[in-house]
Parts: structure tokens; C-alpha cells; sequence
């Protein structure tokens, strides 16, 4: 029997909280939707706890990725649910798909920008907050609004500013596509930075 | 055998003793849903009823052209075609015209099935989307209307008996045409809306004109099928047929569909 036990390496907890916002479904079924596009304002917060070990080494820092995923589709368009027609034309890409992530802080380096994948491959991940050579020097401790790139513990209860992402969609699909239902995945993680 | 023995305890102690770290991380998703609903509209602006009145000998030998009688508009989220199809309620048969009421005394030459074909139309300008039809003379409706003393089938509409048959490949669009090769110019037209695409040579607005010519006698010398066969009453019947005097309708319809 052999028993490996893990332990932190320099945070407690890392934790991420997502909370959606009502539909995240786009509908187009008129002209004015496909040429002009559908916004949505807010599809979801994020929420972004960090704790510190209670003996801290001062390292305790992290990072936050956005990726897409398609379920195994060709890397560049949306997953087919069903189509609609004869299916002549080519499937929704994946660029169509604009995502800009924000807070009141404005931490990220992203921030305010939409942004998108024109490919969901592994290149194409995107960094809300960077990753950085661990070094104490590199931290951004919260609390002072307006610095890039926050990445030292704390939280969404006590800095609500800086670790609360708001993400927003858009979408102008245009005429050129196959009419039907497509889906697509985008995925956020936290990661303690090592 | 305690030296063995020995070494397995060390080897287990220190496997037991071995601690990893581990980073933390954590995952939440977003899922988004497309649903991208298939458009297609087409706007016509025309009156109620067109008429055509033929009161004056000019009128029967020039015969009458309504200009922009029709007005087609059209949006569209995929690709698409555009045709017209004559048709009637088939009271005199799914090729003719009905007959509303019948002026005259009824002489056996004087024909009341006057072919749809007879029908002239025009289009505003040439279809864009016709670069793989094979036409038995047209391949859609921007020909010039012919001169009345030079029978042609150019601008006959098409005609398919009351079936919901679309033209095939030898027969007339107004835009794109039979085919899914998915060539550009071959078969379709993009999708697009005359809203963004304006202009007079816009591919998503057609200005159609009408013509009946009837000639003297009333034969309708324009009168030729989808296989540009001749129908006009002579040839269609007897070299004495004219055109029985009487109250004719027929329509027209526009049909606006997804590249076919």
C-alpha cells in the first residue's frame, strides 16, 4: 500500500465562482439580427477567491485562462447541433464569437477588448490574468484600483472590484452560413501560479 | 534473507514518506447556443391586378408593356434563386389562361386557350448566378422583348402545368438557377438583403416589365414553352385559329427559395 499525500504549494484554496446571467442562447430570425449582431451585455460573472496559506511563503499568486471548446468539431467552426437547410454552405466559425471580459478595476490586460478564437486550439487560449515567473517582486497585491494583471490572494467579497470579471458576448453571424443550431464552450480556470 | 528484507521495509518507508504538491486550480464553462433561423423575404410591390385591355388594332399588332409593373425585393441568410411561374386556376387547362367570359359568336377557329407562355417579362437587369445553365434559349428574363415582326421565345415565362416543378437547368431564372454546385456565379446568389446591397444592378432588386403581344390575327406570337417550342394558336392548333374575344386571367408567382 503505498499513500502519497499532496499539499499546497503556496495558496490554500483557489477557487472560482461562475454565476450565468439569464440566457445564453442567440437567437437570429430576422435581417436586422444577422447583419447587425446580438449583444449581450452580461452572460456571467466570475468570481475569483485566492487564499494564502495561514503560513504564508509569500509566493501565494494566480492566474486566470479562457479557452473554447467545440466538442471535437473542425478547430475552426461551431458544433453542429442540427441544421436547418440543405447545409451547402459552411458552418459558423468560431471567430464569429466575440468575448470581452471586464472589471471595475479594468486588472486584465484584455480588459474592455472584444476578443476571438479563430481556432480552438491550445494557441489560441487567452490570458485574463497573466502568468508570471514566480517572484514576490511579481505579485500585484489587490487594493490599489487601477493596477494591471491583480494576482495575489484575496477575494470577490473583500476586493469586488478586482475579482469580479464580467464577461460580455456579441455575435454578427452575416449570410453567409448554415442555417441551424450550434453550440460552443468557453471554459475559464484558475490556476495557482507554480 | 534479513538484508532483503531490510531493503524492502527502506524502499516502503520511503514511498510512504513521499509527499507531492499539487497546483490548485479550478474550471467553470459557459456554454453559448447559436440558432441561426433561416431568412428568406421577398418584397413585391405591384398592383392588385394588371390589365391589359386590347380596344385598338396598334394594341393587338405592337402589344402593351406595363413597365416596372413589379417590384422584387429580397433578403436572404442563405443562398438563393428566384423564379417565376405562370399559372391559372386551370378552368381551360393548367397551361392557359382561364377564360372569365367569352365575347363573339363562338366560331370554331376562335380559341379560348390562350398558353400562359404568352406572357412577356422583363427583367431590370441580367441574372448574376446563371454561369452553369444550359438554356434552350434563356437563361432568365434581361433579354430585350423581341420585335413584334421577330417571333421569340426570350422573355416567355416559364411554365410547368400547375406542379411545383422549379425551372431545371434549360429553363429561365430571374436570379441564381438550378444547381447546388456551389460555385460562385454558376447556380445561386449569396445571401444579402437589398437593404445593404442597393444600387440599380443590385443582385436583390429586379424591376419587372410586362408584355402581351397578341398580332394580327390574335395569335400570340411570343408564345413559346420552356423547351422553346412555339405555342401560339397557329401552331398549336389549326392555321385559321385566332384567339377567342373574351375576359382572360392568369397570375404570377414569385417564388423565392434556398439554392436548389
Amino acid at each position: 500500500m503505498i499513500n502519497v499525500s499532496y499539499s499546497q504549494l503556496h495558496c490554500d484554496t483557489v477557487e472560482l465562482i461562475l454565476e450565468e446571467q439569464g440566457s445564453n442562447v442567440f437567437t437570429f430570425n430576422d435581417f436586422s439580427s444577422y447583419e447587425g449582431g446580438i449583444a449581450r451585455t452580461t452572460v456571467a460573472r466570475l468570481k475569483v477567491r485566492v487564499i494564502d496559506k495561514a503560513v504564508s511563503d509569500g509566493l501565494c499568486s494566480w492566474s486566470l485562462f479562457m479557452s473554447l471548446d467545440n466538442n471535437g468539431s473542425p478547430i475552426d467552426e461551431w458544433e453542429e447541433l442540427t441544421l436547418y437547410s440543405n447545409g451547402l454552405a459552411s458552418n459558423p466559425l468560431t471567430s464569429l464569437l466575440e468575448i470581452r471580459i471586464t472589471n471595475d478595476c479594468a486588472t486584465s490586460n484584455l480588459d474592455g477588448v472584444f476578443t476571438s478564437f479563430t481556432d480552438v486550439s491550445a494557441i489560441n487560449i487567452k490570458e485574463i490574468i497573466e502568468p508570471i515567473i514566480l517572484d514576490a517582486l511579481n505579485i500585484n497585491h489587490p487594493g490599489a484600483c487601477g493596477t494591471k494583471n491583480v494576482n495575489g490572494p484575496g477575494d470577490y467579497i473583500n476586493n469586488y472590484t478586482e475579482f469580479t470579471f464580467k464577461i460580455e458576448v456579441r455575435i454578427k453571424p452575416g449570410m453567409a452560413y448554415n442555417p441551424g443550431r450550434f453550440g460552443l464552450t468557453l471554459n475559464f480556470r484558475l490556476e495557482e501560479n507554480i | 534473507m534479513r538484508k532483503n528484507k531490510l531493503k524492502v521495509f527502506i524502499a516502503a518507508a520511503a514511498l510512504i514518506a513521499t509527499t507531492a504538491n499539487a497546483q490548485l486550480i479550478d474550471e467553470k464553462d459557459v456554454s453559448i447556443t447559436l440558432d441561426l433561423q433561416p431568412v428568406l423575404q421577398l418584397e413585391m410591390t405591384t398592383p392588385d391586378q394588371i390589365e391589359f385591355v386590347f380596344d385598338e388594332i396598334n394594341e393587338y399588332q405592337a402589344g402593351i408593356t406595363k413597365y416596372a409593373a413589379t417590384i422584387l425585393k429580397v433578403s436572404s441568410t442563405v443562398s438563393w434563386d428566384l423564379y417565376a411561374v405562370g399559372r391559372s386556376q386551370g378552368n381551360n387547362g393548367a397551361n392557359f389562361w382561364d377564360q372569365q367570359i367569352d365575347y363573339g359568336n363562338d366560331n370554331l377557329n376562335a380559341i379560348p386557350n390562350l398558353p400562359l407562355s404568352l406572357l412577356e417579362l422583363k427583367q431590370s437587369h441580367a441574372n448574376t448566378g446563371d454561369g452553369a445553365a444550359l438554356p434552350s434559349n434563356q437563361s432568365d428574363y434581361s433579354t430585350v422583348f423581341s420585335n413584334a415582326k421577330s417571333p421569340s421565345g426570350n422573355n416567355s415565362i416559364y411554365v410547368n402545368g400547375g406542379t411545383s416543378t422549379p425551372p431545371g437547368n434549360t429553363d429561365k431564372y430571374i436570379a441564381g438557377h438550378s444547381g447546388t454546385t456551389g460555385v460562385t456565379g454558376d447556380d445561386y446568389m449569396v445571401g444579402g438583403s437589398y437593404l445593404t446591397q442597393t444600387g440599380r444592378s443590385s443582385d436583390y432588386y429586379y424591376a419587372i416589365d410586362y408584355r402581351i403581344l397578341p398580332g394580327l390575327p390574335a395569335i400570340f406570337p411570343m408564345a413559346f414553352d420552356k423547351d422553346n417550342v412555339a405555342e401560339d394558336l397557329v401552331s398549336a392548333n389549326t392555321a385559321a385559329s385566332y384567339a377567342e374575344p373574351g375576359v382572360y386571367t392568369m397570375y404570377v408567382q414569385y417564388i423565392l427559395l434556398e439554392d436548389q
